[in-house]
C-alpha cells in the first residue's frame, strides 16, 4: 500500500514553482506528489508519496538534485531569453544579423539589469584579449580547441564547407565580400 | 550536483550566453546548447559556470565554449541560427517518404510482426489496381521534388502485380512530372526469382531485407526461413554488384528477448554478407508482438544492454581497422557532431507523421504514418488522415490528426523534454505513445521510448569522451553526410524547379 515517506521544504526565493513542478514531473512515475505553499508564501512542501512497489531508497536526495537541476535550468533559460529570441528572429530574417550588436547593447543597456551588462561587456573584452594575444592564436594551440570543428575533421560542419559560411556570411553582409575573396585566393 | 550553491546562481550570469542544458555522466557534466553543440566540463567548470557566469572560467575554456557557439557573438549567433534552420528544415518541406502496403498478406508469422500481417490466402488484404493508381496520383500530389515510394506489407512480393503496376505507373507519370523518384522494397526475399530481380534492378529500386542474425535468432523469431533468405540476399548483392547499382542491397534487423545473448553474433552474421552496417530495432508493442510481449518484448533497459554490447564490439572492430557501422548511431552522431539532421523519422522533433512520411494501406486508406496504419489495422483509426481518390494532399497535411502529431511530438514544448540537454537529438512518437498509455502526450518520463533515446545518447556520448572513438564516430557522420549530400545534390532537378516555378 502507498504511503507517505517524506516531506521536504524549499525556499520560493531559491525555488520557484515552476521549477519544481518540473522536478515533480519527472517523479510522477515513482510517485504521488502533492505542493502546499506555506502560510506566508516563502517555502513551497513538497509531500512524497510513493507508487507501490518502488523503492524508496534515496528518492528524497534524487528529488532535491533534481530540483536543484531544475531550478538552474530555469535560470539559464530565464537569463538566456532575449538572446533566444534573436536566434529565432535571424533564423526567419539573417538581415536581422545586421542590426545585432546595436540592437542587443540598447536593450542590454535599457531593459536588463545592470549585472549582466557588466558581464557582458566583461566577456567581450576577455574574448577580444584572448583573440589578441599572440601566445594563444590557434596555429600555437596545442590541444587544438580553437580550430572550428569542420576544420578539425575536414567536415562541412553546420552544413557549409568553411568557404561556403564566408561566402554565406559575405551575403548577409556580415563580412566584406573583398575578404572572402582573399581568403578564398588564397 | 550538490556541489552547487544555488543562491550564487543568478539570472544574470547567463545574459551573454546562448540558451544551453545539461546533464551529468559520471563526473563529467555535458553542457548542450539549444541548437546541439556540446562541450564536456569538469564539475568544478561547470559549477564555476553557473555560480560566477563563464567570464570566471579558464580562458581555454572560454575559448571553447566560443568555438561551441556557446557564448553570444555576431558569429556565433550566426552559427547557432544555422543549425536552427537546418534542424527545422524538414518541417518546411512536403512528404517525401510514401509507404505502401500492396498486401498485408504475408508469407511468414514473425513472432513479433507489427504490422498484424493477414494469412497467405486472404486475398482481400491486397491492394487492386485502381486502387494504385489512385495512391500514386496522391503521392504526385505531395509538392516536393524529391518522392521516395517504399513497399512494405505484410510481403510486398506476394502482390507482386500491384508492386509492378505502381512502379511502371510512378515512372510513366514521371515523364511529365519531373520529380526525383526513389523506390525501396522491404521484404524477406522468399519469393524472388529472375524476373522480379530484372525488373528491380532495371528501375533501380533498392532492396532491404529482413535479417535478424543467424539461423538460431532469425528463425526463432521469423520461422525456419533464414538458409532461404541469405541465399536469395546473396543472389541479389550478387545481380546489384555486377551491374554497378548505385544502391547495394541493405539488411535490417529486429530485436527480441531471444537476440539478447547474441550481439556479436548478429554482428558478425551482418559483416558475412558484407553489409558494412547493422541497423536493429527492439520490438514495438504494436500488432502480434504486443500479445506475445511476455515472451518476446524488451524492456528498454534490456535493450540498452544488448545495444551497448554490440557497439561496444563494433567500435572494438573499428579500432582493428575495419569499417563497419550502426545506423541508430549515425542518425544521432550526425545531429550531436555535426548539427546535420538526417531525416530519421523517429527521431525528429516534430516526428515524421504525415509532414515526413505518410502510409498507405492496402484498400487506399492514408495514415500518419506506419504506426497510424498498423494501429489502424487493430481498429483505432485515430491516425487515418484520408482516403486516395477522395483526398487531396492538402487534406491530408491539414488534418486534425496531423496537426496533432505534430504539437504532441515538438519537444520544445513537451514537459520534461523542453529543458532535457538532449532536446536536439530526439524525437517522440505520439502513435506509440497513445498506444501504449492512451495519451498522445502523456508523461514522457513513463514512456519506453525516453528510455531508450536518452540511454542511446548517453552510451554515445560516454563514448566521444574517448578521443580515439570519437574519432571514428565523426567518421561514421561525415561518411553518412557525404553520401547525403551527394543524394541532395543528385535530387536537383533543375527542370522541376522550372514547373514549380511556373
Amino acid at each position: 500500500m502507498s504511503k507517505l515517506f517524506t516531506e521536504i521544504s524549499f525556499d520560493t526565493k531559491l525555488f520557484s514553482a515552476d521549477a519544481l513542478l518540473g522536478a515533480c514531473h519527472k517523479f510522477l512515475a515513482k510517485c504521488f506528489v502533492k505542493l502546499e505553499h506555506s502560510g506566508d508564501g516563502k517555502r513551497i512542501l513538497v509531500r512524497l508519496t510513493a507508487r507501490e512497489g518502488v523503492s524508496v531508497d534515496g528518492i528524497e536526495e534524487e528529488f532535491r538534485a533534481e530540483a536543484l537541476n531544475y531550478a538552474v535550468k530555469q535560470k539559464i533559460s530565464k537569463g538566456s531569453a532575449k538572446i533566444r529570441d534573436q536566434i529565432f528572429h535571424i533564423v526567419f530574417n539573417p538581415e536581422r544579423l545586421n542590426a545585432l550588436g546595436g540592437q542587443l547593447q540598447t536593450e542590454l543597456e535599457t531593459k536588463v539589469d545592470p549585472d549582466s551588462v557588466k558581464l557582458s561587456a566583461r566577456l567581450e573584452k576577455l574574448l577580444e584579449e584572448i583573440e589578441s594575444e599572440e601566445s594563444l592564436d590557434y596555429e600555437d594551440d596545442p590541444l587544438g580547441i580553437a580550430v572550428p570543428w569542420e576544420e578539425k575533421h575536414g567536415m562541412p560542419g553546420d552544413l557549409l564547407h568553411p568557404v561556403d559560411q564566408l561566402k554565406r556570411q559575405a551575403e548577409s553582409n556580415l563580412i566584406n565580400i573583398e575578404t572572402v575573396k582573399e581568403i578564398v585566393d588564397c | 550536483m550538490s556541489a552547487i550553491d544555488i543562491k550564487k546562481v543568478k539570472i544574470s550570469n547567463f545574459s551573454g550566453m546562448i540558451p544551453f542544458s545539461f546533464r551529468k555522466l559520471g563526473d563529467t557534466y555535458i553542457v548542450v546548447n539549444e541548437y546541439g553543440n556540446y562541450v564536456f566540463l569538469t564539475e568544478e567548470e561547470f559549477v564555476s559556470l553557473v555560480e560566477n557566469g563563464p567570464s570566471a572560467l579558464s580562458r581555454p575554456a572560454i575559448k571553447e565554449l566560443t568555438a561551441q557557439n556557446m557564448l553570444f557573438t555576431k558569429e556565433t549567433a550566426a552559427r547557432a541560427a544555422e543549425r536552427l534552420r537546418a534542424r527545422f528544415a524538414d518541417a518546411a518541406r512536403a512528404t517525401n517518404l510514401h509507404i505502401i502496403v500492396p498486401t498485408l498478406r504475408c508469407n511468414l508469422r514473425c513472432v513479433y510482426c507489427q504490422a498484424a500481417a493477414a494469412s497467405g490466402d486472404d486475398y482481400e488484404t491486397d491492394m487492386d489496381i485502381d486502387t494504385a493508381r489512385a495512391v500514386v496520383d496522391t503521392i504526385f500530389d505531395a509538392p516536393t521534388k524529391l518522392l521516395s515510394i517504399e513497399f512494405q506489407g505484410g510481403e510486398p512480393l506476394l502482390n507482386w502485380d500491384t508492386v509492378k503496376f505502381i512502379i511502371e505507373y510512378a515512372v510513366e507519370l514521371n515523364k511529365t512530372k519531373k520529380r526525383e523518384l526513389r523506390f525501396n522494397v522491404v521484404s524477406n526475399h522468399l519469393l524472388m526469382d529472375d524476373e522480379k530481380l530484372d525488373f528491380l534492378l532495371e528501375h533501380n529500386v533498392v532492396m532491404c531485407m529482413s535479417l535478424d542474425g543467424p539461423a538460431y535468432v532469425h528463425d526463432k523469431n521469423r520461422g525456419i526461413t533464414h538458409d532461404r533468405a541469405v541465399e536469395m540476399y546473396k543472389k541479389v548483392y550478387r545481380r546489384y554488384k555486377e551491374v554497378g547499382a548505385e544502391r547495394l542491397p541493405s539488411l535490417i534487423g529486429t530485436l527480441s528477448k531471444h537476440s539478447m545473448p547474441y550481439h556479436k553474433e548478429i554482428v558478425d552474421e551482418y559483416r558475412s554478407l558484407n553489409a558494412g552496417s547493422i541497423f536493429v530495432r527492439p520490438a514495438t508493442t504494436l500488432g502480434y508482438a504486443g500479445r506475445n510481449w511476455d515472451k518476446i518484448g524488451l524492456s528498454a533497459e534490456e535493450f540498452l544492454d544488448f545495444y551497448e554490447r554490440m557497439l561496444d564490439y563494433i567500435i572494438e572492430l573499428n579500432l582493428k581497422g575495419e569499417n563497419f557501422t550502426e545506423t541508430y548511431a549515425i542518425y544521432a552522431l550526425c545531429k550531436i557532431v555535426a548539427g546535420f539532421e538526417p531525416g530519421y523519422v523517429d527521431m525528429k522533433s516534430p516526428c515524421g507523421a504525415s509532414i515526413g512520411q505518410l502510409a498507405y494501406n492496402y484498400n487506399g486508406d492514408v495514415y500518419t504514418c506506419d504506426e497510424g496504419r498498423m494501429l489502424g489495422h487493430q481498429g483505432d483509426h485515430t491516425f487515418r488522415v484520408g482516403k486516395c481518390g477522395e483526398s487531396s494532399f492538402e487534406d491530408l497535411i491539414m488534418h486534425r490528426a496531423t496537426k496533432a502529431c505534430a504539437i504532441a511530438s515538438t519537444l520544445d514544448t513537451t514537459p520534461g523534454c523542453s529543458e532535457c540537454a538532449y532536446k536536439p537529438y530526439c524525437g517522440i512518437c505520439p502513435v506509440l505513445n497513445y498506444y501504449e498509455t492512451g495519451e498522445l502526450s502523456p508523461n514522457v518520463f513513463t514512456t519506453r521510448r525516453h528510455t531508450v533515446n536518452e540511454g542511446i545518447i548517453d552510451i554515445l556520448f560516454k563514448r566521444l569522451m574517448i578521443p580515439e572513438v570519437g574519432d571514428i564516430f565523426i567518421k561514421w557522420a561525415k561518411n553518412y553526410m557525404d553520401s547525403s549530400k551527394r543524394d541532395i545534390e543528385s535530387s536537383n532537378n533543375p527542370e522541376w524547379d522550372k514547373a514549380e516555378k511556373e
